[in-house]
């Protein structure tokens, strides 16, 4: 009797193992599916960017090129005009991400630390900035932008020329406003001990003298989760520049591949290859400092 | 202590510069968007034209089915990434799972791809002589026109959108994850409860604060979705691609329908505000009160 009882539970264990094996089992061929799909758009466009135009207009399909051909990635620089581009992008994100960091982290510091009338409403107010979608406002601002007086052939008036339109100024100044990075500042600078604040205010301390002292130095993983989301969303941002640009001497590197599109006939491996640059140095920060992007990401929630 | 009382002018030139540049560019433009609405603004002459666009609104085809296809591709793109992005997160959570930050990483990396580079590598993969339609006549089946098929390009995008935006809920489920205290699993192993039953008893409700988070951010941007359709299929065949920022864009930027386009941006901004306000209501009466974080 007792050698029955054994072996049933024995043979219980037995099915729930491999239940447990096979549920493992169906769990991983789900993650790899899923990471396969993920991967492989990229991977196809990193393949293409390989290959010779011929190779893709082919009437048999063949995966792997026939020969690397890295000369793709020099024909795409040679065809439009990339430099500029590439310049245009990276000086308009570095001053985004200069200037609102700064901004950014001025508000969030009074809004943590100083009292004052009307903090939580202005708080607020500037946090509503995030829920709305900025296509709502597109229309005016490029108005706006356009009858600025005396600028971009405009007369006093702001009227006959562009005003600030198809400049820098239009594509840095408005993209400082950034809700999200006073959201994390005021986060991060509401865990400092207020005892801080209170020795250096004994000790004679101005506000100004405070935060530069005390918070800015400190400020390093907040501002690094910030940078890497501002200079992402900068870097990518497609509808603004669409937009507010119209000339090649001010196109970003998006609207420069959008263009590249409509260039003639369509190369698929030039087309890829360009693709592929532009990505290059948000792949570099992903992947460097994965770390930063991902909580900046579940901190804010934001996309 | 008596210089606390006194007005301070300090901690408002602190907030000046942020306020100056939102104020300037989020909040009068927003003020003149509602102005622009009730005219015909063309940017040669204006017009006071009352309810005018609103009442043109439902005579617009064009407008019908921005609408239309902007709901479905929230719903679908939403509550697809939503429920996908649930489900990877819970099996990368599986303790004995290696790997995982390998399998997180790669999910991820499309999220961070442009959406002008994202459009470029679907438009090749869905050309008509592409990758796609290989792969479907080596599986025996039918070729498609894909992007040209007036039944299938809003499916098309939605794909897409899956693709780039599921990493997105998944790192969020997976933060969401870090919070659900383990004893609770503990106990209810104990309990004898299965793998199943822990999922539905605990982590969905657990994780409820997350779900509302992500749905109003998933929500928000889905209902800006422009970039796939402007570059992949200029929101034809027939409308049948055309969104709520794409009518905004080809009435204000193509067509210089500036009075117009504005109605269009105030309907968006009705719309987008109403799910929002809902979801945080319902999130804060149903899940986040009970859930202590």
């Amino acid at each position: 009797m007792i050698n029955r009882t054994d072996l049933d539970v024995e043979k219980a264990v037995k099915i729930s193992k491999t239940k447990k094996y096979i549920s493992r089992v169906v769990i991983v061929l789900f993650l790899v599916l899923v990471v396969l799909l993920c991967f492989f758009p990229l991977f196809i466009m990193i393949l293409t960017a390989l290959k010779d135009q011929k190779e893709t207009l082919a009437a048999t399909f063949r995966f792997l090129p026939e020969t690397p051909l890295f000369s793709n990635f020099v024909d795409c620089f040679a065809r439009d005009n990339w430099f500029r581009y590439f310049f245009n992008s990276g000086f308009i994100t570095l001053m985004v991400v200069l200037f609102s960091t700064f901004i950014s982290s001025l508000a969030g510091f009074s809004f943590a630390r100083l009292k004052f009338k009307g903090n939580t409403v202005l708080f607020m107010m500037f946090m509503a900035g995030i829920m709305i979608p900025s296509q709502v406002y597109i229309v005016p601002q490029y108005i706006m932008l356009r009858s600025i007086p005396l600028l971009g052939g405009n007369d006093i008036t702001g009227a006959g020329g562009i005003g600030l339109l198809n400049s820098y100024w239009a594509l840095i100044i408005p993209f400082t406003a950034a809700p999200l990075g006073i959201f994390l500042c005021r986060q991060f600078y509401l865990t400092f001990p207020r005892s801080l604040d209170d020795a250096a205010r004994i000790d004679g301390c101005s506000d100004l003298k405070i935060f530069t002292s005390i918070y800015l130095p400190q400020s390093k993983t907040v501002f690094a989760t910030f940078i890497i989301l501002k200079f992402t969303y900068t870097w990518n941002e497609f509808f603004y520049p669409l937009i507010m640009t119209n000339s090649k001497e001010m196109y970003t590197v998006q609207i420069g591949l959008q263009q590249f599109n409509e260039l003639g006939t369509v190369n698929w491996p030039l087309l890829m290859a360009a693709t592929l640059v532009t990505m290059i140095p948000i792949l570099i920060v992903f992947f460097a400092a994965q770390k930063y992007f991902v909580q900046g990401i579940v901190t804010s929630g934001l996309k | 202590m008596s210089n606390k009382r006194k007005f301070r002018i300090g901690p408002y030139l602190f907030i000046l510069p942020a306020f100056l540049v939102s104020f300037t560019f989020i909040i009068i433009p927003l003020i003149i968007s509602l102005t622009y609405s009730f005219t015909d603004y063309n940017l040669i002459s204006k017009n006071f034209i009352g309810l005018g666009n609103y009442k043109k609104l439902f005579t617009d085809i064009a407008f019908k089915r921005a609408l239309v296809n902007t709901l479905k591709y929230t719903f679908f793109v939403v509550g697809i990434n939503a429920i996908l992005g649930l489900v990877v997160a819970t099996f990368l959570n599986e303790k004995w799972l290696r790997g995982s930050k390998i399998f997180r990483t790669i999910i991820y990396t499309p999220y961070t791809v442009s959406i002008v580079a994202a459009s470029m590598i679907w438009l090749y993969l869905y050309d008509p002589n592409g990758l796609l339609n290989v792969i479907m006549s080596a599986l025996g089946l039918k070729q498609q026109l894909w992007l040209d098929n007036p039944n299938m390009a809003m499916g098309c995008l939605i794909v897409v959108a899956i693709w780039q935006g599921m990493g997105y809920c998944m790192v969020m489920y997976l933060a969401g994850y870090q919070s659900i205290p383990s004893y609770l699993y503990e106990a209810a192993r104990i309990d004898g409860a299965s793998k199943i039953q822990m999922f539905f008893k605990i982590s969905i409700p657990m994780l409820a604060p997350t779900t509302y988070l992500t749905l109003i951010m998933t929500i928000m941007s889905s209902f800006q979705v422009f970039g796939q359709v402007y570059n992949m299929t200029g929101g034809g065949p027939a409308y049948r691609t055309t969104t709520l920022v794409h009518q905004i864009y080809m009435q204000a930027f193509v067509g210089w329908k500036m009075g117009y386009a504005s109605t269009i941006s105030v309907v968006l901004l009705v719309i987008s505000m109403t799910i929002t306000l809902l979801l945080f209501r319902y999130g804060n009466r149903d899940g986040g009160a009970e859930v202590d974080q």
